[in-house]
């Protein structure tokens, strides 16, 4: 059994990982560059160099997608020579990279004039000093130039060269700044996804992380609901079907849940907002919320987004339910159930509950990724601020790392409920656990 | 069952003509009045496409030649012919099903949306069949390391949502109906795969294909003479059900604004641009729409069931 | 059982005319008609016939267990004394497993593979007797070890997969037991188990009716399991039951034409084809909406008259106890009848000079690789395990000759052809043929060989597509050996197809449309399509019933005589094998034990296996006397066989050796040389061997 579920883990990592590589490289075959599709098709082509090398994407794409999984503030670290922190600055209300001193003092670095290196160092009210630094901070490296690295005013480790008078660009607050004695080379810092960090949106120029985690607890909440639900009533009423096969009450469930499943979530949250909101007035039609983290305001504005998103999903677990009982019910164990005698209620209960179980709970779980589906058209239907809308707005802004990253975190979820219906599945099944 | 012991009956007329086997599936459907409801949904929808104008008999329309030139039939107006005054209307004798804010006749683009989706359907699921199929086919016949392989990726490509991948290539690739048809033959192909495989699976461990091995035939004959054949059963049925989630896919597509670029009268995309308007009182975009799209995924999961339920009593 | 004295004497159960229907789409189909039996208690009641013919529906209508589309139409049910048509679903439920119990062909399907074998033998105590759980357990574990289950109480706790298919078996018997019914339905209860274990199922169920005093209603198909056990037989054809009797009468004097054909299509135990010949009931059973208005084994039968054809017989009693149904039954002997011209007896074949030797396979091993189940193997490495399914395997065949190959199943016969036709990679040891090496995969063999060689399959319903016509598939070989120039191939397809006795219109007939017996006849053309030199059979007869296997036994011979073919025919059928080959192997957990001319392996010195073998084969005839000689426990696992000789784990005749036979689990046993290529592996001296008491008397 442990074998057996060790198996199953080891492919998911599997899974995870060549699904990050297709992740990384869709984003890449994408037409069209990050620069252009960021700032708009106005830039000239050296501000579209400095803000490549600025943010590391004149990299090879190997590089780049080891920085995206596992960081390159290690990396950074070890040509500055002293460790690098990312820290909250409230007063300007963002995160940001500082170098640290041994003794725990912050510091960035700058230089006007390609000679004199400062160092400014932070304050512990959050005010800064600049310190000059000798001539002695220049090493002279494998190609014999005098180099310096530090951490840039911007949080990017940089290689200065020593009497470079490097022009670079870099974005303002909303305009392009020129600037002499700029870093030769860049490694934007960052922690790596598998540290937590998926990076910092070109659009927003905030954490992606910021932003998603707030929206993926909403979403957790709206198909947690559903899920809570639909899995009961629908394995119930699955089973209620596949004992009364062929009779009415079975033709009846059958067809309404084929209906309901094959009815796609915006067909079906058109007619439930035209009933509900339109029609009858009883209920919100789109959930309106003053922040992200504010879904509570009116949990009536829940109930639409729910119901649509439950009855895609009671159809299907119904319908894979009841086939199973079906099944089920004509094996050789339950004929010699009945035939030693033993009440309807305990042969249902007794034999047939947990067979009818093992069949559907992995096709059901792999449903996950269709519920997915539905999640991203329930929550751009009604306006809920869940990680579904922003998945898309991410795809639609083409923001490279925050597709990537909500990608990342959907695919998580999808295979860790795989790895759990394995749970479950060997927990029903005995010829696994005892092999 | 070991309670129902008859012996095979000797009948049915020796080689089975073409007409016959059509008429065999006719009347198979016609046993299940599921199959029948679903033939109905779905036979309305083809007769709108085929003859929603005067296409049909002119093949340069076929090629995609510009629609303004033809005569409307069925549809009674062209989808892009945009009418002053006229828009947002409920319906009326003279535009049955309404208008749209451009004033567009809506019966019109309903009509011409179906031509769309159900050209469109069926391609992107016989591209995905043709792919997933074959390879289907090579990893449940080798085995071994071509099928870890193969399988490895294709689970991966089964633990991506759909949607995400819709998503991604089309974000990436932009809207068209080319791109649609990539997508869904990507998303769907992987799924066939793994049907197509578990088949093979079964049907290679049977004596005929031992028969063909020990006479010294190719792999690819094997596959694709011996095993294939019959496998089709389980494949048309699954088909049947692609075709409906393709059409619920592209309708999602659609309605996400990542569909068939405007004007083209794509279903999701009128419920996208209609349900702005629900709530100032014109739901009728959004309502058709989606009550097409609904009726049609409903036909094509009833054929399939109908059939399906049908096939499995008289094995 | 509480009984009251007034009906000592009445049966346990009395079937009166009962006649089942199931609905289907066509109306209905009467699948048991007018069916009369009683059953007293103690006694077993044997009930045969050919598949098809309504035993099962009978068994299921006795509990009015007939699924959804099943009914009784007709007749009564009395069971102690009162009858059972039309009780209402609880009054039967009550019955059910109590008064009387099932027990069915597949053990294995017939558990419920997530609950522990205690809870579902409990719950038939608990729901019945309404007894505690912990008293069940008690009652359970001692009837598991009446029905000889090795160490009960643990068996208690696993769960079905995790014990053998003998021992499943054991368990659905004990369950049906305990409540001590009155009637206990059998339902082909040993046709999913080897020999051996067989054997030993049918003993138990033997003394389980002399100790409980049950009724028992027993099916099979198979006459041998029927003679075994049964006090006294019917025989069913086609819904009806034509014959009924005690069991030494029916098979000493059968007196319906039917039974007796059935008795002429077996061989007997030590028959042979030089010296018998098998007798096919010609046609096929009539489709049970396609019933003869007449006499229903009419068509087929070789003593009809035209009064056969109008008046449906009924069964009536023609001596003491001696039930048939048939018109004609005082005017039939048995000894008098004479095969019809289309039943053409073979002539014994011409023995020629010493024919040379065409296949010698000298240490051929196949194995098979298997993950050890360690988490280590998902990064390769895992210690590699293998299943060693032929090991060592040496024997030569001449010209024209047929090697038989019998053993229980996993004993590696099916690997040991399928290595040799190139379906399964050789993994050691050579094997020659007509010059050819035998070494590569069939897909990288030489066309001249792949010609040479070609096997006949087991399964009737999958050696053909489905998916194309007859003609197509026997076509095929034709084209691609290029047997005949292409023009010819029509005609030489329809001279194939007389060639097994199916005419032309069978060209374009589907597979869905023929028998079993059709579809192997079909098999054989398109195996003989390239006149090989050698040809695999693997049970081409197992999945048929006994007069079509009679038919398709004598095609391969007449068309082995025709072209010289040499054979290979693996069966797990010792009279079959008996009766077909030249010469017999005996294997065991991938190895032969014994090997030698056919008549030699049946009579001492024999190898402890083979004796064993021969003492479980059920023989068709109560009047054989059989040695008692059962097996202890199974086969053990290929991925790790015992030591020294292979069969020490079970050997009866180890004590035979000083010390119990230490050296068995030491040394691998000497080969023999019993003369005329008589061959025996075993530590035992022949000598002993050779005053061993033949197994079976075989009555001259």
């Amino acid at each position: 059994m442990i074998t057996f579920l060790l198996r199953r883990a080891f492919y998911l990592i599997l899974t995870l990982f060549v699904v990050s590589i297709a992740i990384f490289a869709m984003s890449e075959i994408a037409p069209g560059n990050i620069a252009i599709n960021s700032l708009g098709n106005t830039i000239t082509p050296a501000q579209e160099s400095s803000f490549n090398a600025q943010n590391g994407l004149d990299q090879p794409a190997v590089t780049r997608y080891i920085r995206w999984m596992i960081g390159s503030d290690w990396r950074a670290a070890g040509l500055i020579g002293h460790p690098v922190r990312q820290i909250y600055e409230p007063d300007l209300n963002r995160w940001s990279w500082w170098g640290a001193l041994p003794d725990g003092t912050l510091f960035q670095n700058y230089t006007d004039d390609g000679e004199n290196m400062i160092r400014v160092e932070r304050l512990a009210d959050g005010s800064t000093r600049d310190v000059p630094l000798g001539p002695e901070v220049w090493k002279t490296d494998a190609e014999g130039y005098p180099v310096f690295w530090g951490v840039d005013r911007e949080g990017r480790a940089a290689m200065w060269v020593r009497g470079d008078d490097n022009e670079a660009w870099t974005l303002g607050k909303s305009t392009w700044r020129s600037s002499k004695g700029a870093p030769r080379a860049y490694i934007p810092l960052q922690k790596g996804l598998l540290r937590g960090d998926p990076g910092v949106s070109f659009f927003t120029r905030r954490p992606v992380a910021e932003t998603l985690v707030p929206r993926l607890m909403n979403t957790l909440l709206l198909a947690g609901i559903a899920f809570v639900v639909v899995m009961p009533l629908a394995l119930a009423l699955g089973m209620l079907a596949g004992l009364n096969e062929g009779r009415i009450l079975d033709r009846i469930l059958s067809i309404s849940s084929l209906v309901a499943t094959a009815t796609p979530e915006f067909a079906s949250g058109v007619f439930l907002i035209l009933i509900f909101s339109t029609w009858l007035k009883w209920l919100p039609g789109a959930v309106v919320v003053s922040s992200d983290t504010a879904i509570f305001e009116r949990p009536q504005m829940l109930v639409l987004p729910i119901v649509t998103l439950t009855l895609i999903e009671l159809g299907y677990v119904l319908r894979i339910t009841r086939a199973s009982m079906v099944e089920v019910m004509r094996t050789n164990y339950i004929r010699t159930a009945t035939l030693k005698g033993l009440p309807q209620w305990r042969i249902v209960t007794k034999h047939a509950l947990r067979n009818a179980l093992m069949a559907p709970i992995t096709v059901i779980i792999l449903h996950v990724n269709w519920l997915i589906g539905g999640i991203v058209v329930v929550e751009t239907l009604f306006g809920y601020p869940g990680l579904g809308r922003y998945v898309m707005e991410a795809a639609l802004f083409k923001d490279v790392f925050a597709i990537e990253a909500a990608t990342m975190v959907l695919v998580v979820i999808a295979v860790g409920t795989q790895l759990f219906a394995d749970l479950i599945y060997t927990y029903l099944n005995p010829r696994i656990r005892y092999t | 069952m070991a309670v129902i012991e008859q012996p095979a009956t000797l009948s049915a007329p020796a080689r089975p003509s073409v007409w016959g086997k059509v008429t065999a599936v006719l009347a198979l459907l016609g046993r299940s009045r599921v199959a029948i409801a679903g033939l109905i949904l779905v036979g309305f929808w083809v007769v709108m496409a085929s003859f929603a104008d005067d296409c049909i008999i002119r093949p340069a329309c076929w090629m995609g030649d510009s629609e303004a030139v033809s005569t409307p039939w069925l549809a009674r107006y062209s989808p892009f012919e945009q009418f002053r005054g006229r828009n947002l209307e409920g319906p009326s004798a003279d535009h049955w099903l309404g208008t749209d804010r451009n004033g567009r006749d809506l019966w019109a683009r309903i009509v011409h949306g179906s031509r769309i989706i159900l050209v469109l359907a069926p391609i992107s699921v016989l591209i995905a069949l043709a792919i997933g199929g074959t390879l289907g086919l090579i990893a449940g016949y080798f085995g071994g390391q071509i099928d870890e392989v193969l399988m490895r990726v294709l689970d991966a490509l089964m633990a991506f949502p759909q949607i995400l991948l819709y998503l991604i290539i089309i974000a990436a690739l932009g809207p068209s109906a080319v791109n649609v048809v990539l997508a869904i033959t990507i998303a769907g192909a992987p799924g066939i795969a793994r049907l197509v495989r578990s088949l093979t699976l079964d049907i290679k461990t049977r004596d005929y294909v031992a028969a063909a091995q020990t006479r010294g035939e190719s792999p690819w004959y094997i596959m694709f003479v011996e095993i294939l054949p019959n496998a089709r059963g389980p494949i048309i049925i699954d088909a049947m059900l692609r075709v409906g989630y393709a059409v619920f896919a592209i309708g999602t597509l659609g309605f996400l604004g990542l569909g068939l670029p405007p004007p083209s009268p794509d279903w999701g995309s009128i419920v996208n641009a209609g349900r702005k308007f629900i709530q100032a009182g014109h739901p009728w975009d959004a309502l058709w729409a989606s009550l097409s799209i609904a009726s049609l995924v409903v036909g094509l999961n009833l054929l399939a069931d109908g059939l399906s339920e049908e096939l499995g009593r008289y094995r | 059982m509480t009984t009251s004295p007034g009906k000592m004497n009445e049966p346990v159960v009395r079937v009166q005319n009962l006649a089942i229907a199931y609905e289907t789409h066509s109306g209905d189909v009467n699948a048991v008609r007018d069916v009369s039996f009683e059953i007293h208690r103690g006694e077993t009641l044997g009930l045969v016939g050919e598949s098809g013919c309504g035993k099962s529906t009978v068994a299921y209508g006795l509990v009015n267990y007939l699924g959804r589309n099943g009914k009784i139409v007709h007749g009564e049910i009395i069971f102690q004394g009162e009858s059972l048509v039309g009780r209402s679903p609880e009054e039967l439920r009550k019955l059910r497993g109590d008064q009387i119990a099932m027990v069915y062909q597949d053990p294995m399907t017939s558990l419920n593979p997530v609950l522990r074998v205690g809870q579902q033998m409990t719950e038939v105590l608990t729901v019945h007797r309404g007894i505690s759980v912990d008293e069940a357990r008690t009652r359970c574990v001692e009837m598991l070890r009446r029905v000889y289950m090795p160490d009960p109480e643990a068996v208690m706790g696993r769960y079905p997969h995790q014990i053998s298919g003998g021992q499943q078996q054991r368990v659905v018997i004990a369950m049906a037991l305990l409540n001590n019914p009155a009637l206990l339905v059998m339902d082909e209860p040993t046709t999913a188990l080897d020999v051996t274990v067989e054997a030993a199922v049918l003993d138990l169920v033997a003394d389980l009716r002399r100790d409980f005093d049950t009724a028992i209603l027993f099916i099979s198909h198979n006459l041998g399991v029927v003679a075994r056990v049964s006090s006294r037989v019917g025989v069913m054809y086609a819904g009806e039951m034509v014959e009924q009797a005690p069991v030494r009468e029916i098979f000493a004097h059968p007196r319906h034409p039917y039974t007796q054909g059935l008795m002429r299509c077996v061989p007997r135990l030590g028959a042979d084809k030089a010296g018998s010949v098998l007798y096919p009931i010609r046609g096929r059973v009539p489709a049970p909406d396609r019933l003869p208005p007449g006499c229903v084994f009419e068509p087929r039968c070789d003593y009809a008259t035209e009064h056969c054809r109008q008046e449906r017989p009924a069964l009536r009693q023609i001596s003491n106890r001696h039930m048939v149904s048939c018109l004609r039954a005082e005017h039939i002997r048995a000894s008098e009848w004479q095969p019809t011209e289309d039943i053409i007896p073979l002539m014994p074949a011409a023995d020629a000079a010493e024919p040379e030797t065409i296949l010698n396979v000298d240490g051929l091993r196949t194995y098979y690789k298997q993950s050890s189940g360690s988490p280590l193997d998902l990064i390769g490495l895992g210690k590699k395990r293998y299943v060693r399914a032929v090991d060592g395997v040496s024997f030569t065949i001449p010209q024209g000759k047929t090697l038989g190959v019998v053993g229980e199943s996993g004993c590696g016969k099916s690997t040991l052809i399928k290595t040799l036709i190139g379906l399964e990679p050789m993994t050691g040891g050579a094997a020659q043929f007509l010059g050819f090496d035998l070494e590569k995969k069939a897909s990288k063999r030489d066309m001249g060989l792949i010609r040479e060689l070609q096997m006949v399959f087991q399964n009737p319903d999958a050696t053909m597509n489905p998916s194309y016509s007859v003609g197509t598939q026997i076509e095929r070989p034709l084209r691609r050996f290029k047997v005949v120039p292409p023009n010819q191939i029509h005609a030489e397809v329809v001279r194939l197809l007389r060639a097994v006795k199916l005419d032309e219109h069978y060209y374009d007939r589907r597979p869905r449309q023929l028998s079993g017996g059709e579809k192997q006849r079909v098999g054989i053309a398109r195996a003989f399509a390239g006149r090989p030199d050698l040809v695999l059979c693997d049970e081409p007869v197992s999945a048929l019933d006994v007069s079509v296997q009679a038919a398709v036994l004598n095609l391969l011979l007449e068309i082995q005589r025709e072209q010289g073919t040499t054979m290979i025919f693996i069966a797990h059928d010792l009279s079959v094998v008996r009766f077909f080959s030249d010469y017999v192997a005996v294997m065991y957990l991938g190895q032969i034990v014994e090997i030698g001319p056919a008549e030699a392996i049946y009579a001492p010195p024999y190898h402890p296996y083979t004796e064993s073998l021969l003492a479980a084969v059920p023989i068709p005839d109560p009047s054989v006397a059989q040695q008692h000689i059962r097996l202890e426990g199974s086969v053990p696992s290929p991925l790790n066989p015992p030591s020294g000789c292979r069969f020490h784990t079970r050997c009866p005749r180890r004590q035979l050796l000083p010390d119990g036979g230490a050296i068995c689990e030491r040394e691998v046993p000497p080969m023999q040389d019993a003369g005329d290529g008589h061959q025996i592996h075993c530590h035992i001296p022949l000598e002993t061997l050779h005053d061993l008491e033949p197994v079976v008397q075989i009555a001259a």
